[in-house]
């Protein structure tokens, strides 16, 4: 299993970052309840609460050993125990890969390119992105931090344009809505923050302070889809509610002194969220297969996992119903509790049980 | 039909031997007239090889040397003379032999040659051979004197404030201009062998003390596992020297400057001269180094800063400017102001071609004229200007072929291109792929192709050392000369060394 690389956690963590920046931007808002724009605050609040909650785990798991992946842990454990972890969290990624490609699809279908089959523009992208993570870990960690930069300005910059246009009176009582609705969006919302999964993994090539980043990074990701709830609901008040995906219509709104339409320049820089976060899916899958196998195979697994990315995608992108349907069935919930939670929880507990029976025969 | 294709192509790569041609014999005989014998069959009716049969302290001798390969006063005065006049009181050829070796000729390097190989091979580089009658082996004297190119300004990095001196052809003139820099003991310099026919010297050369002895065992390594028959200059090592994987940009630095050259050796990389080139191979090379100059070294840092930022400009300018305006154009078009579309939709509609179209050829035209004013005499240098200014430029917009703004993006290109002339080569491949990119996909596509190039030139790594350093990663201390220079004082105060920048493989060992 290939082990060796050199990343440091500022650019493991702007990797997850950039990855789960796509999830906020292709965000189909209110899929499963109409929350009003107030209430997209609490949740996403809740969502943060979630996420830390949830990754207490992960911390556990790294506090013990930092620096060997979940995967060698279970290794020596037990090797069928490792062999199904690798296989959990190969259903994982290849359900998060088909569900961001068709996150991308219906985006692209309804903003991008609206006329065009969008089967070559995502064998392209899948393609770009299967490219991006044969070349590995290190390579993708260090493109991130390059990437971070438009990213980041983009979001300044739409922020900056649009403050003048930020009004509290949009912003609606929050209790409009009963509080089991606002907690079940900020679940789902939490669920959607796969990274957190992908931690446990990809610790062996990650140096020093990886467990104190963690945190920071959680409150990174709470922060900025806080902010973006927020400017949401104070621009576009409850015409937000309506909006299919909301940061693209912060972005329309957008202007820079003579040039009145940035919205394609400002999805182009999406567009790169797109590649990272589907090129890590694909290492990821890569090293999971590597790990189930035994074998190094590269370009086999990479397009394996394009072709299975690319078909569940054309499956799911028929229509938004079908999409929303996956995305609000408790399958996302389930998986990614029993991949975040679940799975590093089990490896540390079990660790512990064996390690006190070998004190007692000791 | 393929059996044919196959054979034909096995014919080809299959070395030519002729059998009439004498091999080098193995040994030197010890009787002088077999030695000369050899040599005169070895070199067959060469006008140049001259063999004087004379006579020292009463044996026969003859030297061998090849004619317009040594310095005649040289030769006189250090070998012929001291060797001839010698009176010594012993006429066994050995000890003959041994006294002029050890006592005469002082004033030149003197080397043994066993084999006729050897013998050959320093006749070869300008050397005179003494062959003493009844000895099996022969002196070479290092008398070379052949016509070189005198020191001049460097042609392809000038520079505003720096020295005038450039590389020369003679690896031994480079290796002077390098050591007149850097007077430290620590600083080596070691000769290889490379290419089966043309015996080609390269010179290695590092600082002891700051170089990484693995990387320059593994530059040593890959430069004595070249397989090549001539080296005709240091292009064709360059690619023995290369990053593994594909890769549009070079991870081997090319420079024509020994101020360069030096201060690279002093920041630990490895340096490789060419004999018979007059530009020099650095490892490991940065990517931010193609933004670099001497200039900037020798300007204040806030001028520096400028400097440096307009290169990078005219680095995206000439790889995605075309591009993007096809793009644009094409699929984009309400990024355009009004009153700016307004222009550029009228001048579009004048033209029987697709932008993308357009693009491709006026670029393709560009190249051309380029290409043209390299090779040709420097006497035609006006002709060409005149067709490709007014013919090519004005006359095309006026007859409606190519629209004005197309033309003032292919300007703008040409210039942004000049200023990063070490990122060239790179730069017009990219421009012309990424304008057939923005003319089928627009902007997306343009913005996933730099995603592509971005993932591919951060996963390259110079001999260990990461190519997009100390960018990504971010090396702190090392960044104060990256994109911008921080100035003497500060940068000046410890000096870098490439393989302990961060993420190189040593880093990664260390943690």
């Amino acid at each position: 299993m290939p082990t060796k690389a050199n990343i440091t956690p500022f650019q493991f963590y702007t990797l997850l970052f950039l990855s789960r920046t796509f999830s906020l931007v292709a965000y189909i808002a209110n899929m499963r309840a109409q929350l009003s724009s107030s209430e997209t605050l609490v949740g996403s609040l809740l969502m943060g609460i979630f996420l830390l909650l949830t990754s207490l785990p992960t911390l556990w798991l790294m506090k013990k050993d930092a620096n060997s992946s979940i995967l060698t842990r279970a290794s020596c454990l037990s090797a069928v125990y490792e062999k199904i972890i690798c296989l959990i969290y190969l259903v994982d990624f290849f359900f998060y890969g088909i569900m961001t490609a068709t996150r991308f699809e219906l985006f692209a279908s309804s903003v991008m390119f609206p006329e065009t089959d969008m089967s070559f523009v995502m064998l392209t992208l899948l393609a770009a992105s299967a490219y991006a993570g044969y070349k590995g870990i290190e390579a993708l960690g260090r493109s991130a931090v390059i990437f971070l930069l438009p990213v980041l300005l983009v979001f300044v910059f739409v922020f900056c344009s649009l403050l003048g246009d930020f009004d509290f009176l949009n912003f609606t009582p929050f209790t409009t809505k009963n509080l089991a609705e606002t907690v079940d969006s900020g679940l789902y919302t939490c669920a959607q923050t796969h990274e957190l999964i992908a931690v446990g993994i990809l610790l062996p090539f990650v140096k020093e302070q990886k467990r104190k980043s963690l945190p920071v990074w959680i409150l990174l990701v709470t922060g900025i889809i806080f902010l973006t709830n927020l400017m949401l609901s104070g621009i576009l008040g409850s015409f937000s509610t309506t909006q299919l995906f909301g940061m693209y219509s912060l972005s329309v709104l957008a202007e820079f002194g003579f040039v009145e339409r940035m919205d394609s320049i400002i999805t182009c820089v999406w567009m790169i969220c797109a590649l990272v976060k589907l090129a890590y899916i694909f290492f990821l899958c890569d090293y999971l297969l590597t790990s189930l196998f035994g074998k190094e195979k590269k370009v086999l697994y990479l397009l394996l996992s394009v072709a299975v990315i690319f078909t569940g995608m054309l499956a799911l992108s028929r229509s938004i119903f079908h999409f929303s349907q996956v995305v609000t069935s408790p399958l996302s919930i389930i998986l990614y509790l029993v991949s975040a939670v679940g799975v590093p929880l089990s490896v540390v507990l079990a660790e512990k049980i064996k390690g006190r029976k070998q004190d007692e025969k000791a | 039909m393929f059996d044919k294709w196959k054979k034909s192509k096995i014919n080809l790569s299959d070395p030519v031997i002729e059998e009439d041609i004498e091999e080098i014999p193995e040994g030197i005989h010890k009787q002088l007239r077999e030695n000369i014998i050899a040599f005169r069959e070895l070199f067959g009716e060469s006008f140049d090889l001259v063999i004087k049969n004379t006579q020292v302290n009463g044996i026969k001798a003859a030297f061998i040397v090849l004619d317009g390969m040594y310095d005649n006063l040289l030769v006189s005065s250090a070998v012929i003379a001291p060797v001839l006049e010698m009176k010594f009181g012993t006429t066994e050829p050995q000890m003959i032999y041994d006294h002029i070796n050890e006592y005469r000729a002082s004033e030149c390097d003197t080397k043994e040659a066993i084999t006729m190989q050897d013998a050959v091979q320093n006749l070869l580089s300008g050397c005179i051979l003494l062959l003493i009658d009844g000895v099996p082996k022969c002196l070479a004297f290092s008398v070379q004197g052949y016509p070189k190119r005198s020191i001049d300004q460097p042609e392809s990095e000038a520079q505003e404030f720096g020295s005038h001196e450039g590389f020369v052809d003679m690896y031994k003139d480079n290796v002077t201009l390098v050591r007149r820099r850097i007077k430290s003991p620590y600083v080596r310099f070691e000769t290889l062998t490379a290419g089966e026919t043309s015996h080609t010297t390269l010179c290695v050369c590092y600082h002891a003390k700051r170089a990484d002895p693995v990387i320059v065992n593994d530059v040593k390594s890959k430069l004595k596992n070249m397989q090549l028959d001539i080296v005709p200059g240091a292009g064709a090592v360059r690619p023995f020297l290369e990053a593994k994987g594909l890769s549009f940009f070079t991870s081997v630095g090319l420079t024509e400057r020994p101020d360069v050259f030096a201060a690279k050796l002093a920041e630990g990389r490895i340096g490789i001269i060419v004999d018979g080139t007059p530009y020099a191979l650095i490892v490991p090379y940065l990517f931010v180094e193609n933004f670099h100059s001497l200039d900037d070294y020798l300007s204040r840092p806030y001028y520096t800063l400028i400097a440096r930022l307009l290169k990078i400009i005219c680095f995206f300018a000439a790889v995605f400017l075309p591009g993007i305006y096809v793009a644009v154009g094409t699929f984009h078009q309400e990024i355009f102001p009004s009153d700016v579309i307004f222009e550029i939709a009228s001048s579009l509609q004048g033209t029987p071609f697709p932008l993308v179209l357009e693009s491709l050829v006026i670029h393709f035209i560009y190249e051309i004229v380029r290409e043209a004013g390299l090779r040709m005499p420097k006497s035609m240098g006006h002709a060409v200007s005149i067709v490709g200014a007014l013919v090519i430029g004005d006359a095309a917009v006026t007859a409606g072929l190519i629209s004005a703004p197309m033309l003032i993006i292919v300007a703008i290109t040409a210039i942004c291109s000049a200023v990063i002339s070490p990122l060239h080569q790179a730069s017009s491949v990219l421009r012309m792929v990424f304008i057939i990119v923005g003319g089928m996909a627009g902007l997306y596509g343009i913005m996933l192709g730099f995603g592509i190039v971005a993932v591919n030139l951060c996963s390259v790594s110079s001999f260990g050392v990461p190519f997009t350093s100390p960018i990504s990663p971010f090396d702190r201390y090392a960044s104060r000369d990256s994109l911008l220079f921080a100035g003497w004082k500060k940068v000046g105060k410890r000096f870098i060394q490439v393989q302990k920048l961060r993420g190189s493989d040593s880093d990664a060992n260390k943690s």
